[in-house]
């Protein structure tokens, strides 16, 4: 990564990055489903004729719509208006303004892939696929998820894994794969940038999102408020 | 009608799926338990389809009834094991399960030794909900009919929230019961502070009942009130927790009975 490149850029270098991941992991699928269904077409199981080219077609059927929805969602991703960074930007007002604030609020700082980024006003991630940017004084409630992986909700798979959800005052959530060890950081980061947010999880906190929730962002309102209040005292 | 349009239509789903995977011990496990939830549903179904609507209820019991105030959507809230809303990225552990977070059918079965349970039915419904015996009115005469309930309950079960026609009946109530016949459900104050502290406000302002701050009290379900205007908290955690109300209630109505 070019460290002479503002943060936003960085950023969109890795999301790029991961989009093209993500594009060829699929188109790996699409080809290995269109090989497949070649194979049954014109090789095929002797024994069931028909069965086997219906399968054949049905395959490459799949594969195509496969291909169509990868080369869509490609061409859509060169415009700026549909570059998935961009798109994160808009739901705060002007892409460019946007992202002029992301660059001052991590001036100096080196954006690092797959890690929540927190500054005093934004937070950022990418990595895998995923993209998620949040204005921080729009967040209401934080906490650590354990993300447990079981088949038939019994058989452990593999390890359980962790994501920070943050919930915003819309109601609308974003979850952000963080390590084990690496939550915590994030969460004390979280609470010194935004003192007012709720951090951690409670079924309190949890009844109070579900069936109170004017009444939950009223209180963060409130909280956020005298923070300010005393921060202008001081 | 639903019912028997959908009960073919499974069996023979089943029938197809059973024979085609007989031999896999899976489908026994998944069977067992699609048949067991199905097997609740049906009988759900069955209990609210054989429940007494209300005026038939108040015809067959000449006791005073047991009013059931309440809004609407309280008979179908649910409450969810994970916070609700939309979640963008991440990954999901699986389904957000819920129950219903009413507590009507806990308490009816207490509450009938006082007399008929009987509330307002919810416009729309298809099929009364489990609890009280519902009875239907139009949207010109509902005023009319709770006010005339409610002069003649022998209780009345109250759950307060901030809509208007829930405001309106806080305030009849307030005009009209004798506080020591009223059970007044709440949302718990340990387990939902702000819910409690708009339904603890707004009964200060209606009824001039002051409950306890939700930092102070403990966690409950519900309050009565004594001779003295007390709020009492009752948990609904045996299925006796409702015996002091039910006790006060019919010492109270004996005394006037015995008055008038």
């Amino acid at each position: 990564m070019n460290d002479s490149e503002g943060f936003v850029e960085q950023m969109r270098a890795q999301t790029d990055r991961g989009s093209l991941w993500s594009d060829i992991k699929w188109g790996a699928l699409v080809l290995a489903l269109a090989a497949l269904g070649t194979w049954f077409l014109v090789v095929g199981d002797p024994s069931s004729y028909v069965g086997s080219r219906l399968m054949g077609a049905g395959m490459l059927v799949g594969a195509a719509i496969g291909a169509f929805f990868i080369v869509r969602g490609a061409v859509r991703r060169r415009s700026p208006a549909g570059h998935p960074l961009n798109l994160q930007f808009a739901a705060y007002g002007e892409a460019d303004a946007v992202a002029q604030d992301i660059e001052a609020d991590f001036q100096g700082r080196r954006f690092v892939a797959r890690r929540v980024q927190v500054g005093r006003r934004w937070l950022c991630y990418a990595g895998k696929g995923q993209i998620t940017v949040q204005r921080l004084d729009r967040l209401v409630w934080v906490y650590t998820e354990r993300v447990k992986h079981r088949i038939n909700m019994f058989i452990p798979y593999r390890p359980a894994s962790y994501q920070l959800l943050l919930w915003d005052h819309n109601g609308r959530g974003a979850a952000v794969p963080v390590r084990k060890r690496g939550a915590p950081p994030a969460l004390a980061a979280l609470q010194n940038a935004v003192p007012w947010l709720f951090i951690g999880y409670s079924e309190t906190l949890k009844e109070s999102w579900n069936a109170d929730r004017p009444e939950f962002i009223s209180l963060v309102e409130s909280r956020r408020q005298q923070a300010l209040s005393r921060q202008s005292a001081s | 009608m639903t019912l028997i349009i959908v009960a073919p239509i499974l069996a023979v789903a089943l029938f197809l799926v059973d024979s085609a995977y007989a031999n896999d011990e899976r489908f026994v496990i998944y069977g067992a338990v699609f048949l067991g939830a199905g097997a609740y549903w049906m009988i759900n179904i069955g209990r609210r389809m054989r429940a007494m609507d209300g005026w038939e209820l108040l015809r067959s019991d000449p006791r005073p009834p047991v009013v059931y105030l309440r809004p609407f959507q309280e008979d179908e809230r649910r409450r969810y094991h994970d916070p609700v809303g939309d979640r963008q990225g991440g990954e999901r552990g699986g389904t957000n399960s819920y129950t219903q977070a009413t507590r009507e059918p806990k308490i009816a079965r207490q509450i009938t030794r006082i007399g008929p349970f009987v509330a307002v039915g919810k416009p729309g419904d298809s099929l009364a909900p489990l609890g009280a015996a519902r009875i239907y009115v139009s949207d010109d005469e509902w005023q009319e009919t709770v006010t005339s309930l409610v002069r003649r309950a022998a209780a009345v079960v109250l759950q307060p929230e901030a809509s208007p026609g829930t405001f309106w009946e806080v305030d009849l109530v307030g005009h009209v019961v004798d506080m020591r016949r009223v059970l007044l459900l709440v949302p718990d104050p340990v387990l939902r502070p702000l819910g409690f502290a708009r339904v603890r406000e707004l009964i200060a302002q209606a009824l001039s009942v002051s409950l306890p701050l939700p930092g102070e009290g403990v966690a409950c379900d519900a309050f009565m009130f004594d001779e003295l205007g007390r709020p009492l908290p009752i948990v609904f955690k045996s299925s006796k927790a409702l015996k002091p109300f039910v006790q006060q209630v019919l010492l109270v109505n004996g005394k006037r009975e015995g008055a008038a």
